[in-house]
């Protein structure tokens, strides 16, 4: 049958013969000198060539430097049936078979690529955030956490208060939670009603959220909410986990040097950082189990949720994540009264919440 | 002189919808191996574009495998680690000394990444790829590589900026001067000057315009590149040229945005494909040339380390 060879040493095509018996095919060409010249190769020593040119199949031979043949497809098809099982990649390789399937074959990857995605991302990042969490020794955490504070504000974002800082500070001390770190509270200027704890301690409040209370067990159980998250790490496994999916997004595009700078500019997102479901409802359970430990009513959990807007103002970080509100309120009250604290009156807590109040509204 | 014409002898042959099937698979892959897929999927990019982009009717071959890549990805990866891990572990140095000069010595020490990078992933690219079964070459000396990037760096320096016109030409020069094509070698015979001015003029005359000058510029970047080109085989000098027209720079430029735009991304494989359409169907080439009359001269060569290098550190190479 008619052929092209390439003998690997020059690139003039050479029009040749061809003769397949069992185990070899032999070629007949004439070369450069106008001799005559048999190759034959062993069929096992043969493989096909992905992606043809048209209308052609291309057989390559043995080692570096690679001789060829181009069969026309059609003889290939009609005469290498039983030689096909010796030759190498000759079923067809996943690319090959996806393309030629057509559209079919790209809507049935894409549905495999969505599910996976999703199966990745309510499930496999969670749980894998959760147990890198669990190895970050303390230290690490808040030397992380310090870093990511220092970070953000150094980039402008916060501009902390610094007498109500240490007024919230003493509250909190005041309260007499413990925790398995020390909580560092920041008041910073802004209007929006907002709070949120970076990973090692830090919980941040905006003077927005502090308007909006009108008893001390709101901001006792905001304090107590937040360093929920620090304790039960739920800010380090966020962050763990949005860095996970900024990977896998860096992956499926193909842009490895985008992984690098992941940790760069992680910092500004935590003031986003949005919890699920779940993560809300332990911080609630911990807000409302310390404030009755510490004998503050812990109804002050349910009185901070229903001074938060919920419709028409921006909804505030602090319930953002969760779109049952009403569900939520109704769980956090049931734990309240179920906790039947003995409230304890405290002045210095009163005191306290007196001068923070007088300060924020002024 | 003698008179002789100029040919399209190259055009790709690929199409969006293809490459769009090969790019969704990779992405899954690469989702489900946590990145690891990646040089296969990089392999199979590699090897789709080459086998559907033709010379005179033979199309090219990439050799390369996932696996020597993967080799080189594993390579490149440690390097960066290390990089990586002696910058964080500096940040804790105590002593500001110390801090200051451990972060010149990592930064000589990326800068100087750079030519290792671009030296293996040459070597590296070329000795994989073949048309007719002959295979291209590297023989660049990577030490004079290095050479030029730090002394022509500092001079980019030292002059804020201003050389780089001309290091990026004499680069290309060096770079491209020392591929062969069998027993055939390339040519560039950009220089700083002449480019200099092109993007001068084209800069201001970019902004004058709002911008509608720059698909002039464009166009003229990219002839100025090919005018440059050339192929030297059995002492004889062969001479590529654009025939890219504003036109078609325009509507490659402003269909590209679209695609890319109105899909969500999704026409990105569609986006590659008509750019390297275009681009071949106007690099033409001249007449004379015997494509029939190339040797095979070069040696099999199979680290990947620098091709995967200079991925990390956002390198472009063809």
């Amino acid at each position: 049958m008619n052929a092209t060879f390439f003998d690997g040493k020059v690139s003039r095509p050479h029009p040749a013969q061809y003769t397949l018996s069992a185990y070899t095919i032999e070629i007949r060409y004439t070369d450069a000198d106008g001799q005559e010249r048999v190759a034959e190769w062993p069929l096992q020593e043969a493989r096909l060539a992905t992606w043809n040119p048209s209308g052609k199949t291309r057989l390559q031979f043995g080692p570096f430097p690679h001789q060829y043949l181009d069969v026309e497809t059609a003889d290939y098809e009609a005469r290498f049936i039983p030689a096909r099982q010796l030759l190498k990649s000759a079923r067809p390789g996943l690319y090959e078979f996806v393309l030629s399937k057509g559209f079919r074959g790209v809507v049935l990857v894409g549905v495999v690529a969505v599910a996976f995605l999703w199966l990745l991302y309510a499930y496999g990042i969670p749980a894998l955030s959760l147990q890198v969490a669990r190895q970050v020794p303390a230290e690490q955490e808040v030397a992380l956490g310090d870093m990511l504070y220092r970070q953000l504000e150094n980039s402008g974002g916060l501009s902390v208060d610094k007498t109500k800082t240490a007024q919230v500070e003493r509250f909190w001390r005041e309260m007499g939670v413990k925790t398995r770190l020390p909580i560092r509270v920041a008041v910073v200027e802004s209007k929006e009603v907002n709070a949120f704890a970076v990973p090692g301690g830090h919980v941040v409040v905006f003077t927005g959220i502090l308007k909006k209370f009108n008893r001390p067990e709101q901001l006792a159980a905001l304090l107590a909410h937040e360093a929920a998250h620090v304790e039960k790490r739920h800010s380090l496994q966020q962050l763990i986990r949005s860095i996970a999916a900024y990977s896998i997004i860096s992956v499926m595009f193909g842009d490895v040097s985008g992984i690098t700078a992941v940790l760069v500019d992680n910092a500004d997102n935590l003031v986003s950082l949005s919890y699920s479901r779940q993560h809300e409802a332990e911080a609630d359970a911990f807000a409302v189990e310390q404030l009755a430990r510490q004998g503050i009513d812990p109804m002050g959990a349910v009185w901070l949720m229903e001074a938060l807007p919920t419709e028409g103002e921006v909804i505030p970080t602090l319930l953002r994540s969760h779109p049952h509100n009403a569900e939520r309120v109704a769980a956090t009250r049931a734990l309240a009264q179920k906790a039947r604290t003995r409230v304890i009156p405290n002045a210095e807590l009163q005191a306290l919440w007196q001068k923070i109040r007088e300060n924020s509204v002024r | 002189m003698e008179s002789y014409a100029l040919r399209n002898r190259l055009r790709f042959v690929g199409t969006g919808s293809d490459l769009f099937g090969i790019y969704l698979l990779n992405m899954l892959l690469s989702m489900v191996t946590l990145g690891l897929y990646y040089p296969w999927a990089k392999a199979a990019v590699l090897r789709y574009t080459y086998a559907n982009t033709q010379l005179d009717n033979s199309p090219f071959q990439f050799h390369g495998t996932g696996k020597e890549i993967f080799v080189g990805f594993l390579k490149a990866v440690a390097v960066i680690v290390v990089v990586y891990t002696a910058a964080i572990a500096l940040t804790f140095a105590s002593s500001l000394g110390l801090k200051v000069l451990g972060f010149v010595i990592i930064y000589a020490f990326v800068l100087a990444l750079v030519p290792i990078a671009v030296h293996g992933a040459l070597r590296y690219r070329m000795s994989r790829s073949s048309w007719r079964g002959i295979h291209f070459g590297y023989r660049g000396d990577r030490n004079e590589l290095i050479k030029m990037y730090v002394l022509q760096g500092l001079l980019t320096v030292v002059t804020f900026g201003i050389y780089s016109f001309w290091m990026t030409q004499n680069i290309n020069r060096y770079t491209i001067g020392h591929i062969r094509f069998g027993s055939a070698r390339m040519h560039y015979t950009g220089d700083g000057a002449d480019y200099f001015w092109l993007c001068l003029k084209g800069y201001f005359l970019t902004i004058l315009t709002l911008g509608i000058y720059g698909f002039w510029w464009g166009r003229d970047l990219f002839a100025y590149f090919v005018d440059n080109l050339a192929i030297e085989n059995e002492g004889k000098t062969y001479q590529f040229q654009s025939s890219l027209t504003v036109g078609s720079y325009a509507g490659l430029v402003i269909g590209n945005i679209l695609l890319i735009v109105l899909t969500l991304g999704l026409g990105a494989a569609w986006a590659t494909a008509r750019t390297l359409q275009i681009i071949l169907d106007n690099t033409l080439l001249d007449e004379r040339l015997d494509t029939g009359s190339l040797v095979q001269t070069e040696l099999e060569y199979r680290d990947a380390t620098g091709e995967d290098l200079a991925d990390m550190m956002d390198i472009g190479l063809i």
